[in-house]
């Protein structure tokens, strides 16, 4: 804060940032340009997310990625930061990192006072003062202001030795002990070449959104609405967005209570949010296995007891996780939640069975456990029966909902939301307030005009045709191209493959040579906390086009045959990959309970 | 001065190469130098004709960027370059050609065998690995022969675990190396121009093994910088190194990396484009000895234009 307090003492024009609190006086048009800071909290996170996203390396997982502290991003960044704070005056970046909300949100209560919440200075006197003396020409201003502010030192990268680095290690939190890099994601760097076919990605493909759509509703946007659109918004998010989500969760079968419903930055904030109202270190959480790769880093940064529950075809065995219930209450073990992602898992493209489904909320019940189902493709069903989300069989008591327009939208607008009960719900949202004040209100604007166009369903449609086709394409082309020791499944949504290969070929060490080869996948072991996985990888069928899938398959065969082969003559059994007949099923994804492994 | 830093380009280590290039290029800016980034691909040449710099500062790492590729290029191009001339990076970044070399000036480094996949598919080499095995002993090493920050370095603890582990390795590289384990203390000395700088030690905190994660994630590894070494382990230890260097026709700088057993330094590699990351051993060694990292940068370029000077 003190740093804060010396820029508001350097800067001539402190009031500017006032408009922050009192827009309400104002009418729409006239308080446009207002708002210069935002939040500029994350820039260190953004770049990197942005150029992992490039990469194509990880869907989703790449926001946490980034968020993780590896060498190259938030640690280095961070420890920039707080250099620039301390000592910096002139740094006029510094007013646009407000230090996370304090007491007198708290007074405010829950996303009471938006404004209010949005600017934890609103306290200091200085401020108060200077509000009352204002009136228009805010790009005038805006000049002088700039004019007498010295130009910014150059500040990049790398201004600490190695020493300092060791320094700053020591500070580390002790979570940032779990939080880990690791090869497969420096691997990666490789796949933002252009020669390079990344099935490695969970992207959806955004290429497919008439981009004279974006035109119009961005152009309304401006015409009807700039001033709040550009404005702070309510900490739960907009009561127009949280329609639109009811609308999309009513198109599985689900109709939440609006208040139940908070609009996140992304579904990856919505389950960042759920662990931090419900972990304390130690807290064992159960996942399926493998389990959505994003979700690792999560979990291990609240310092969760990650346990992991074998999946097979009908997703999560039910019948064990039972019985490993029953096990960590022997041994005085606290479960706190149980994360699945039910429908078109991520991974391994499975779909939780009905009497699974039944059997998993009844647990839930009986034990008073909370389960949070993770649904991002619900609506991306490219063949076989609806299914009920838990959410629904429950009806909301002890599952947690998280879902997404990532995937049935856009994942560049980072809308997401979470439903849970209303006592959890108030903890959520005061954290969400910590996090991040609030979702992007631009975003969420472009949502409730896209809605209104009510087109939304044709375009999920219009996706759900393209996704079926590559996913066809790809299963024809793991038939033809891979080796006859492969499994795969063959999942009736989502945007996942998960294959399988003989025990003897590590899936990490052979992205290196599928690199070499000019694709990439995601190795297992990102689906898992024990170093299982080893075997399998992730094969995503969404982000690229259907010549580009055959290539890319064909490609990781390649590399797998002579793997395969060369086991072979290291063993005295020669084997030679022989590819299979195109009309052999090879759908054997996961070993049964009780077989070896 | 106009420095192009030449870096990323196609290897597996292409991430750690942008970061070791970002980082120099901050530092030559700082300098005052005109900065040429290059991300290194096809355009390479085209690039330095059509903007020739005073000297290029090679930030590869791995395959192409430090196996003498684009140094043979450079030489061709008339551009001087930071490190380790052609012939040099070639036999540095071939851990076998390094390790001959390295035998036949008499220094000790671990028994070793070299195979190449051919000998494995074509001439029934799996039956010379129990032989080996026994010559070895286990656990035993698996390395690809050319390729650097740990990347598909696997350890066989059994006959039965040989096999896995080999498939693995052939993923980095063509050819590989069984080498006899050495249990003893992970040391790096950092030579520059002909001076060896203080020597670091890694220190695991977690894990069994100074491996890709441990290198380059901060907090895993403590690094001991200057070693704690007795005045006769030092000795023996920076003297094993800089022999090493020459014998491998190293100029400019590298990095040495040995295991110290049983008061014998045992040498593992010579890295002819050592990491430059915050991370990294060589700037590290480069503090401990009194330069910043800046300093570092400068007399790493006055060594490329004045190698004799040096």
């Amino acid at each position: 804060m003190f740093a804060l307090g010396a820029a508001v003492a350097g800067d001539p024009q402190p009031d500017q940032r006032q408009h922050d609190h009192d827009h309400d006086d104002r009418d729409e048009e006239g308080d446009q340009g207002d708002d210069h800071g935002g939040q500029g909290d994350n820039e260190g996170e953004r770049s990197t997310t942005a150029a992992l996203a490039a990469a194509g390396a990880v869907d989703d997982v790449a926001d946490h990625d980034a968020a993780e502290g590896g060498p190259d991003s938030g640690g280095h960044r961070t420890a920039e930061i707080v250099h620039q704070e301390a000592g910096d005056q002139t740094d006029h970046g510094g007013e646009d990192r407000h230090p996370p909300a304090g007491g007198a949100v708290g007074a405010g209560g829950a996303g009471q006072h938006p404004d209010r919440d949005a600017d934890p200075e609103v306290g200091e006197q200085v401020h108060c003062e200077n509000l009352t003396n204002h009136d228009g020409g805010a790009s005038i201003r805006h000049t002088s202001w700039m004019s007498e502010v010295p130009e910014p030192t150059h500040r990049r990268r790398s201004h600490a030795g190695t020493r300092d680095l060791e320094r700053y290690a020591g500070l580390f939190a002790e979570r940032t002990g779990v939080m880990r890099s690791s090869a497969m994601r420096d691997l990666m760097a490789i796949t933002a070449r252009p020669e390079v076919i990344s099935l490695a990605g969970g992207l959806p493909d955004t290429s497919t959104f008439p981009p004279q759509s974006f035109a119009a509703q961005m152009t309304r946007i401006a015409q009807k609405s700039a001033a709040k659109a550009l404005q702070y918004g309510p900490t739960e998010g907009f009561e127009e967005t949280k329609d639109c989500i009811l609308e999309v969760m009513g198109a599985e079968g689900m109709l939440p209570d609006l208040d139940d419903i908070i609009v996140t930055t992304g579904g990856q904030q919505a389950i960042d949010l759920v662990c931090k109202t419900l972990l304390d270190p130690g807290d064992v959480v159960i996942c399926e296995a493998p389990t959505y790769p994003g979700a690792i880093p999560t979990l291990c940064s609240y310092q969760a007891d990650v346990v992991q529950v074998e999946c097979d075809e009908d997703g999560m065995q039910v019948e064990l996780l039972e019985r490993l219930l029953a096990e960590l209450r022997e041994e005085g073990r606290r479960v706190k939640f149980i994360y699945s992602v039910p429908s078109f898992q991520n991974p391994a493209g499975v779909t939780m069975s009905l009497p699974r489904r039944q059997q998993l909320v009844e647990l839930a019940r009986a034990q008073e456990l909370l389960v949070v189902e993770d649904n991002p493709y619900g609506l991306l069903r490219y063949g076989g029966e609806p299914m009920p989300p838990l959410y629904q069989l429950d009806g909301g008591d002890f599952v947690i909902y998280l879902g997404t327009f990532s995937k049935i939208l856009s994942p560049g607008i980072r809308l997401g939301w979470a439903v849970a009960p209303p006592p959890v719900m108030e903890k959520i949202v005061l954290g969400k307030q910590a996090a991040d004040l609030c979702t992007s209100t631009l975003t969420q604007y472009f949502v409730r005009e896209y809605f209104a166009e009510r087109r939304w369903q044709h375009y999920v449609n219009d996706l759900v045709e393209i996704y079926r086709d590559r996913r066809d394409t790809m299963v024809e082309a793991l038939r033809t191209y891979f080796p006859a020791e492969a499994t795969w499944t063959e999942p009736e949504g989502g945007l996942f493959i998960w294959a399988t290969l003989p025990d003897y070929i590590d899936t990490s060490d052979l992205l290196a040579k599928a690199l070499r080869a000019d694709v990439a996948f995601v190795p297992g072991q990102a689906a898992y906390v024990d170093g299982r996985g080893s075997h399998s990888m992730r094969l995503n069928f969404s982000g690229v086009d259907e010549k580009e899938i055959v290539e890319g398959v064909r490609r990781i065969g390649k590399v797998i045959a002579e793997q395969v082969e060369l086991y072979g003559t290291l063993t005295g059994e020669p084997r030679v990959a022989e590819q299979r007949e195109e009309s052999v099923p090879n759908v054997v994804p996961f070993r049964k309970a009780g077989e070896a492994g | 001065m106009k420095v192009a830093v030449l870096k990323g380009g196609r290897s597996l280590e292409r991430g750690v190469s942008l970061r070791s290039g970002a980082r120099v290029e901050d530092a030559l800016e700082r300098l005052g130098h005109e900065v040429l980034p290059i991300d290194v691909g096809p355009d390479l040449v085209k690039r330095l004709v059509a903007e020739p710099p005073e000297v290029a500062f090679v930030a590869m790492h791995g395959v192409g960027g430090e196996d003498g590729t684009v140094q043979e290029l450079l030489e061709i191009l008339g551009i001087p370059f930071t490190g380790p001339g052609a012939a040099a990076c070639a036999r540095c970044m071939d851990k076998v050609q390094a390790k001959d070399a390295i035998e036949e000036t008499g220094l000790s480094t671990p028994d070793w065998f070299a195979f190449n996949q051919t000998a494995f598919r074509e001439f029934g080499a799996a039956d010379a690995l129990g032989r080996l095995e026994g010559t070895l002993g286990f656990p035993l090493v698996v390395k690809p022969s050319r390729g650097g920050s740990s990347l598909g370095v696997k350890f066989a603890r059994s006959p039965g675990e040989v096999p896995q582990a080999l498939v693995s390795a052939f993923s980095y590289d063509d050819r590989l190396l069984l080498e006899r384990f050495v249990d003893g203390r992970e040391l790096a000395v950092s030579i520059l121009g002909d001076e060896p700088l203080p020597v670091v030690e890694a220190i695991l905190l977690q894990g069994d093994r100074y491996d890709f994660e441990a290198r380059y994630e901060i907090g895993r590894t403590r690094f001991a910088c200057p070693a704690e070494l007795s005045a006769e382990e030092e000795r023996a230890v920076t003297e094993a190194a800089l022999a090493t260097y020459r014998a491998l026709g190293c100029t400019g700088f590298a990095r040495i990396d040995l295991i110290l057993g049983e008061g014998t330094p045992w040498l593992l590699e010579a890295n002819a484009i050592p990491g430059l990351t915050d991370t990294s051993l060589l700037p590290q060694a480069a503090e401990a000895a009194g330069l910043s990292f800046e300093q570092l940068v400068e007399k790493i370029l006055d060594l490329a234009l004045r190698p004799a000077a040096a």
